[in-house]
């Protein structure tokens, strides 16, 4: 009951939250530079059939009109017909969104068992070499964008070594399986073709590691020190005192307090991993959202834009409530606070 | 151990440094205690002169960094638990001594419920007898723990969270826990102290009448005089770091020597006397920099230039009553 008014209460948030999103985005790109009917039927098309096009673009009304059409249509699903594919923004959108989901989804797996996993290990073994190393990793993992890494992957693991394959969801020969969640491993899955699965499998590699690695580098420094913070607090020498096995301690009364700051953390950074995958999505020719969104800036695809911006706003949103959520479950302070409503 | 001769627990020169930003702080110099079976020890004197530390060393539960121990030995039934493998150590933590932590709040697992610490605690020390026992059963255990320190509604307590609790309840529940271990020795950290006065009290009276009813062993730290006479059997004074004086405690409250204790006995208000006395000038020193000599030297209204350069040794001046302080050296037994 409780645990439902609260996640009520963070949908309205968020809900608001993506309507001044909505205005941002929307204002920010009807005030770029270059008229976006012209951009649509190229340079050489007569002044009549751009006019005309404004006109049923609405980009003649004032900008609070424009708005408000925009509007309408977005929550009906509709934002309106992309200027390069010339199909419904929405269509592209179904399309091309699996393809990141399950590149992100892949970078926040790789990101939480490595990330969580390094952070134990850091602060099991403090101010030894597994810790100097893996702190090293840490400041690297966090100054470096994901793209040097997704071209060092590809030189390292892709050109020289031959390990893993850098183009695209799968080799092509291999046929995709019948859509059925869009994200191809699932499918595979679902179908039994179980080599490609693997050959899927192999693909999201190296593209879902370099999305990955600014993350695991967060998550296992915050681990660490959050790790090396609650070690010193006096339920753990009260554990100690009285016998309780420094296994349990480690695994179990350690951990659990430990982990709240790392998921809040890593929650937004996989929110974030989808859109920072603009460069690395175009990279590894991954026909993702995230391309398809840097196509649209490139050509100045004002409903392309709009919609994509608008998506990977309501992946953080959605992130935000599912982080809330876990953080809830895991630490009762909050979850107490929240049913007490305050 | 029916050996009245052997001391349950014996802390010689035990000395600990902590590292702290540009320095060390010489936080306990030189610590000497014993304890006998059935003894119930006051550790008194005045916050920050190193109770806890000394505690906390005892049962290996200081952080180490920045702490680090000198020199000294902590010897359990004649062993030394400093130096104790971590298997040998499990059986001293829990069943052989125990532990009520000062601040309940921080003592319990803000995201553990008080049922999944209790068993943890209930099951790690009978796996360290080779006994296995059934969620069932430490849960049992637990409910009956949280019965002995009077605590209504068990079961619900079990369910609930730390945060879920009066400051009065999670001291019970901290009490209960120390005890579900059924310690050779208790030491219990100012019991009470981050509650109100009302509350203290009925902590302390229940601390008591489970002392007694079990026969255990105590080391109750405290500042408050009052529960020293009301406890225990023998007390220890403290001051910065070392043990200046110890006696029976009828005998530190009728005739204290150290000019240390003296001034604590003073300060404690009487129903006859003039209100309450002024309490001793001077603060406790910079460890950083902590005074030659006796520490206590700046304070002192008996101050000797002996004083200044050397530490007076913990030396018995009567039957069981020994003192630190070199007014009672060199053969003149002073009567007070």
């Amino acid at each position: 009951m409780s645990m439902l008014r609260f996640l009520i209460q963070r949908a309205l948030y968020s809900v608001f939250v993506l309507l001044g999103l909505s205005i941002v985005i929307f204002v920010i790109a009807r005030i770029m530079p270059g008229d976006p009917a012209r951009m649509a039927v190229g340079a050489r098309a007569p002044q009549w059939v751009v006019d005309r096009l404004r006109e049923q673009m609405h980009l003649d009304q004032p900008i609070a009109i424009q708005y408000y059409y925009w509007l309408r249509d977005a929550v009906r699903g509709d934002f309106g017909l992309s200027l390069i594919t010339q199909r419904p923004v929405t269509y592209d959108i179904k399309e091309t969104l699996p393809a990141s989901l399950e590149l992100a989804l892949y970078a926040a797996l790789i990101a939480a068992v490595f990330g969580i996993g390094m952070g134990i290990l850091s602060a099991r073994y403090k101010d030894s070499w597994i810790d100097n190393l893996s702190r090293l990793f840490s400041y690297a993992g966090i100054v470096t964008p994901s793209y040097i890494f997704a071209i060092l992957f590809i030189l390292l693991f892709g050109f020289a070594l031959k390990w893993f394959p850098i183009i695209g969801r799968v080799s092509e020969n291999v046929p995709l399986p019948p859509k059925i969640t869009g994200l191809v491993t699932v499918d595979a899955l679902i179908q039994g073709q179980f080599s490609t699965f693997v050959d899927a499998l192999w693909h999201i590699v190296l593209p879902s590691l370099s999305l990955a690695m600014g993350s695991i580098a967060q998550a296992a420094r915050i681990t660490r020190s959050s790790m090396a913070d609650n070690l010193t607090k006096d339920y753990i020498a009260n554990m100690r005192a009285l016998g309780v096995s420094e296994r349990a301690i480690m695994s179990r009364f350690l951990l659990k307090p430990s982990l709240i700051p790392t998921i809040s953390i890593l929650g937004l950074d996989i929110a974030a991993i989808l859109s920072v995958a603009f460069i690395v999505e175009s990279i590894f020719n991954w026909p993702g959202m995230a391309r398809y969104g840097m196509n649209a800036m490139l050509y100045k695809d004002l409903n392309a834009i709009s919609a994509v911006i608008l998506v990977f706003g309501a992946a953080f949103a959605i992130m935000n409530i599912l982080v809330d959520l876990i953080v809830a479950y895991l630490d009762p302070r909050i979850r107490l606070r929240a049913a007490k409503g305050e | 151990m029916s050996d009245v001769t052997t001391p349950l627990l014996e802390i010689r020169d035990l000395s600990v440094n902590f590292a702290v930003y540009g320095g060390e702080l010489r936080v306990l110099d030189g610590v000497n205690l014993r304890m006998f079976p059935g003894e119930r020890i006051g550790l008194v004197g005045e916050t920050g002169c190193g109770k806890t530390t000394t505690m906390k060393a005892v049962l290996r539960v200081l952080p180490m960094p920045p702490g680090r121990i000198l020199r000294g030995e902590i010897l359990f039934k004649g062993r030394d638990i400093l130096k104790m493998r971590d298997s040998d150590l499990r059986l001293v933590r829990g069943q052989g001594i125990s532990m009520i932590f000062q601040d309940p709040t921080a003592a319990l697992n803000p995201v553990f419920t008080i049922g999944e610490q209790m068993q943890a605690v209930i099951q790690s020390n009978a796996q360290d007898n080779n006994l296995s026992l059934t969620r069932q059963r430490s849960w049992e255990l637990a409910l009956t723990a949280l019965k002995d320190v009077a605590l209504a509604d068990p079961e619900r307590l079990l369910k609930s969270y730390p945060i879920q609790l009066s400051g009065g309840m999670r001291q019970r529940v901290c009490i209960a826990m120390a005890l579900s271990t059924n310690p050779e020795i208790l030491i219990a950290d100012e019991p009470g102290t981050s509650l109100d006065v009302t509350i203290q009290d009925q902590i302390l009276r229940l601390l008591r009448d489970l002392v007694e009813s079990r026969n255990m062993s105590v080391i109750l730290i405290t500042h408050t005089l009052g529960v020293v006479r009301e406890l225990t059997n023998r007390v220890y004074v403290m001051y910065a770091g070392s043990i200046v004086e110890t006696a029976k405690t009828k005998k530190i409250f009728s005739q204290p020597l150290h000019p240390y204790t003296q001034g604590l006995i003073a300060t404690v208000p009487r129903l006859t006397g003039g209100g309450i006395a002024s309490g001793i000038p001077g603060r406790i020193p910079d460890y950083r920099n902590p005074p030659t000599g006796c520490r206590f030297h700046p304070r002192c209204p008996h101050v000797m230039e002996i004083c200044k350069r050397e530490k007076p040794p913990l030396t018995e001046i009567d039957q069981d009553h020994s003192v630190a302080c070199f007014l009672y050296s060199s053969n003149q037994k002073v009567e007070q």
